[in-house]
């Protein structure tokens, strides 16, 4: 009801923060071949770390995110010896729980 | 006033209130079944459930995440809502006789305003220089979302403006006429036309930037500003008076009390009193991970009087068209509390669009003169 686009969604952080799915946090990072770990969003790509976690809950839930990580790493965005990793995490009692590891 | 008008205003306000509130507890009795009968269908079925997906496409995704009491809880909430603000313009429209004198001089007094013609070019400067801050880097972005064009979807009137994420040369050509338009407004002497071209361009670049599925408010008082303010161009433009109908500010003014004031609403009606406990704000803090916001996180009590302060900030913009020296209390405020929405939760960036209209309070107004 809230989404009336363009003009008008004030409802951000309108809602508590309590049930366990919005608890949770996709990251792209970007892994190279010396061991560095850099998140996708620091390079200026136009969206950032909220709208990636966005997509990749879209595509997680769908059951594709498989497919959203091979276009990615196809894209053009990376270079030849960097790889595209999606790290999955939950909170609990206000601990962020280790990231799980859901690319291949 | 007149007996048997108000008995009859009554009798026709009970009535319909009636009819509303039987609606209403109707209504509430079906929720659950109907909730059930949209979560279950598939979004490319036939049947009125399609509407809804149409309307709400994240609940696609949402359906999966959030189980069927979290959808429950929020028809319930939007029914309520509706309910109220029917029963609120019933009230309005059935003892309409009894406040219409009182409603039309309030009116009067905030609506029959003029603005000296010296200031009109600061304002035009100021507005359109902000605009130029928030687009002046988006052929970049879009270059950048070509990457994600597989997953360009579009929503709401996206879908009949923008229906497929652009090629390059189409890209370039918004971008052209977005810095173009906003040029001439700055620039040339006929300011009107270019201020609606520039809008339009506007309303393009959200529509690529929001075609992912996720939009925001962030740019949404801007938004308003810019459709309204061709109209005061026009009209700045059609007279040679020292002084010209403000009219068109007002209306942005309202405009944006109105959203803050719909902001804090959101918060009260969507989570009520847990907005307020502490845990709310240091779980937001704890979500955005930024270096403040963790050690602000640290402090709940101070984390509750903020959110405490945030809500009241918030509604506390009604006042502002009533009480014009609340100017020198909220804009600071205001201020204050977007740039530590992005410092502390990584909200937006430097430079809040949100504060970027904040021009419209700075210039005073004065009465109409009669002619």
């Amino acid at each position: 009801m809230s989404d009336l686009f363009p003009f008008m969604r004030f409802g951000m952080f309108a809602e508590t923060v309590q049930s366990i799915p919005q608890q949770e946090k996709f990251t792209v990072v970007i892994s190279s071949r010396d061991g560095i770990i850099q998140s996708l969003a620091d390079r200026q790509i136009g969206l950032d770390d909220s709208h990636l976690n966005y997509l990749c809950r879209i595509y997680y839930y769908n059951h594709q995110l498989d497919f959203f990580a091979s276009h990615l790493q196809k894209s053009g965005l990376l270079q030849k010896n960097e790889k595209l990793l999606i790290l999955h995490k939950t909170m609990e009692d206000h601990e962020w729980k280790h990231d799980t590891l859901l690319t291949k | 006033m007149n007996k048997q008008l108000f008995i009859k205003q009554s009798l026709l306000f009970i009535i319909l209130s009636l009819i509303l509130w039987i609606g209403y507890f109707l209504s509430m009795h079906y929720t659950s079944t109907l909730t059930h009968e949209i979560l279950i269908a598939s979004p490319g079925t036939k049947g009125w459930t399609r509407w809804v997906y149409e309307f709400y496409p994240r609940l696609q995704i949402e359906k999966w995440r959030f189980s069927e009491t979290f959808f429950l809880s929020k028809a319930e909430q939007i029914l309520t809502r509706v309910t109220f603000t029917l029963q609120v313009f019933l009230i309005l429209f059935s003892f309409r006789s009894l406040f219409s004198k009182k409603i039309a001089g309030t009116y009067n007094k905030l609506t029959d305003l003029s603005i000296d013609r010296r200031f009109i070019p600061y304002i035009t400067l100021l507005l359109y220089t902000s605009l130029l801050l928030v687009v002046y880097n988006a052929i970049w972005e879009f270059n950048a979302l070509a990457y994600f064009s597989p997953f360009y979807k579009p929503t709401g009137i996206g879908k009949l403006l923008l229906p497929i994420f652009p090629s390059i040369a189409a890209m370039w050509f918004i971008y052209a006429v977005l810095i173009g338009s906003i040029a001439a407004v700055i620039l040339l002497p006929k300011k009107w036309i270019s201020a609606i071209v520039a809008v339009l361009a506007f309303i393009y670049y959200q529509l690529i930037l929001f075609g992912f599925g996720k939009y925001d408010h962030g740019y949404s008082t801007l938004t308003y500003a810019l459709l309204i303010y061709p109209f005061f161009l026009w009209e700045v433009e059609d007279s040679k008076d020292a002084t010209v109908s403000a009219w068109s500010i007002v209306l942005i003014q309202w405009m944006i009390c109105l959203s803050y004031f719909y902001c804090a609403l959101e918060k009260i009606t969507t989570s009520g009193i847990d907005w307020f406990a502490s845990d709310n704000l240091q779980q937001h803090l704890l979500l955005h991970e930024t270096a403040l916001g963790l050690k602000l996180a640290s402090y709940p009590n101070l984390c509750m009087l903020l959110s405490f302060g945030v809500v009241l900030l918030q509604l506390s913009f009604i006042g502002l068209p009533f009480q014009k020296k609340l100017t020198y209390l909220l804009l600071p405020a205001g201020f204050i509390f977007h740039t530590a929405t992005w410092i502390l939760l990584d909200a937006g960036g430097w430079f809040n669009p949100w504060w970027g209209v904040y021009l419209f309070f700075l210039f005073p107004l004065q009465p109409q003169e009669t002619k």
